[in-house]
């Protein structure tokens, strides 16, 4: 059998879906990738009036245990975190996927799990934004009337070790103790790069206006800084866009060009730096990759 | 080729007749259909926005190529791609033979399965895709071996291919 042949007929039954031609055509960006997060949208905004409800509503006074009130003080809502799900062979509560709309983490294992023996949550370009939060929801109302402490809504995680939601309901990680709030901030542009050592100078370019977004939404736990910062560096004819993240460990550069354009990464084992220039040369590229690897 | 009122009608042919093309480049590369769906519709955006000047329909059609693999590149090295799992398996094919091959590619390394797509699929030169993915010659002819190496192992047990 010839392997060119079979692989060819493979290939000719792929179609792609021409329904964006229209959006092309009119000079649109329609990322394909967000339909999970607005379908989640809604699975949030009902999970939330859920919890809402049930952690608010009067028990009967016939249930109601003495003390209630002070228990009302104490209600808390514990999400078990995905992997913990997995661990335990929990997964016959039914669970409920939750978007956290205005922020967004998900929980990344690997690189940063070898790097501090932890598990860390990453977070992510905004744009791209989506957190699968779990939270067994069925579970927190039976516990809610058949604990001592018949107010708070529990959904246990394993342990006693995994995260304790906030009103977002982000996932925290597992392993590390409770979720920390206080280790998700937004920082200013040059909050982020003192916290993580780059010169900022090292960033911009003569003849070429610099922008950085206002605040940069960061986790950091552990000691390990996740980020994700997206720069402009503007000249007249040329420009840079730039995206710095935490790196993932390796050192290594590369860098390309094609009709004009070059396209350039580089890791210096602290710091991840991915590039896409225009009208600018695959050289003043790399001597600005170097600059800011320094 | 002159930029005339007949450009955007000769890209609108041109998107027409390659969509598919860059579409298939782009899910070898990437392994996933929406992440294709995208890199497609980057790559199209650019073309109709770009004002270089084509000398041929083959010069067209290398561009694209070109521009997938770098729109691609941008993807992976993208913190949210990472945090990705790429869709497995979610691609049927009319026959076994098909899906195996199909799928065997898809486990090579990404560079990999580049150069068996430009090689096997698009009929391109050795010296055409050293070309469009900016490289040595000698680079592809050793990245094509060491495919058809792996890809004799993952289809072992199969019918035996003719490379």
């Amino acid at each position: 059998m010839n392997f060119k042949n079979v692989y060819k007929e493979a290939n000719d039954e792929i179609k792609g879906d021409r329904s964006i031609l229209e959006e092309i055509y009119a000079g649109k960006k329609v990322k394909k990738k967000n339909y999970k997060p607005l379908y989640r949208i809604a699975g949030t905004a009902a999970a939330v009036v859920v919890l809402c409800v049930a952690t608010t509503m009067p028990l009967p006074k016939d249930r109601a245990p003495e003390g209630s009130s002070k228990n009302a003080d104490k209600t808390e809502l514990e999400v078990k975190s995905e992997e913990h799900d997995a661990e335990n062979d929990t997964t016959d509560k039914k669970t409920v996927e939750n978007e956290d709309v205005s922020t967004s983490f998900k929980s990344k294992q690997g690189v940063l799990l070898g790097k501090s023996g932890v598990e860390t949550e990453k977070h992510e370009n905004e744009a791209y934004s989506e957190t699968e939060d779990t939270a067994s929801l069925e579970e927190a109302e039976a516990e809610s009337v058949s604990e001592a402490s018949e107010t708070e809504v529990a959904v246990y995680a394993d342990r006693a070790d995994t995260a304790v939601a906030s009103y977002g309901m982000s996932r925290a990680s597992s392993g590390g103790g409770a979720y920390d709030p206080s280790s998700r901030k937004a920082l200013t542009a040059d909050e982020l790069f003192e916290r993580i050592q780059l010169d900022k100078a090292k960033l911009e370019k003569d003849g070429y206006a610099l922008t950085c977004p206002e605040k940069i939404k960061v986790l950091e736990q552990d000691g390990i800084l996740s980020f994700s910062a997206e720069l402009e560096l503007a000249g007249d004819e040329a420009g840079m866009s730039i995206v710095i993240c935490e790196s993932f460990g390796d050192t290594e550069t590369e860098i390309t060009e094609y009709e004009g354009e070059v396209y350039a990464y580089a890791d210096n084992g602290r710091i991840h730096v991915n590039i896409s220039a225009y009208n600018i040369s695959k050289d003043d590229v790399s001597e600005y990759i170097k600059g800011i690897m320094q | 080729m002159q930029k005339t009122v007949g450009a955007d009608v000769f890209k609108n042919e041109m998107t027409e007749k390659y969509f598919d093309t860059v579409y298939r480049l782009a899910l070898a590369r990437t392994k996933d259909k929406e992440h294709a769906q995208d890199v497609t519709q980057d790559v199209f955006l650019r073309y109709i926005n770009t004002d270089k000047e084509f000398e041929s329909e083959e010069h067209v059609k290398a561009w694209l190529l070109r521009v997938t693999i770098n729109c691609s590149n941008s993807l992976f090295t993208s913190s949210w791609y990472k945090n990705t799992a790429p869709l497995t398996e979610d691609i049927r094919f009319e026959s076994k033979e098909k899906s195996d091959v199909y799928y065997a590619v898809a486990e090579l390394p990404s560079k990999y399965r580049t150069v068996v797509h430009l090689f096997y699929y698009e009929d391109m030169s050795v010296a055409e895709i050293a070309d469009i993915m900016n490289t040595k010659q000698s680079t592809v002819k050793s990245q094509l071996h060491r495919s058809r190496e792996i890809l004799k192992k993952l289809l072992k047990g199969g019918s035996d291919y003719e490379f």
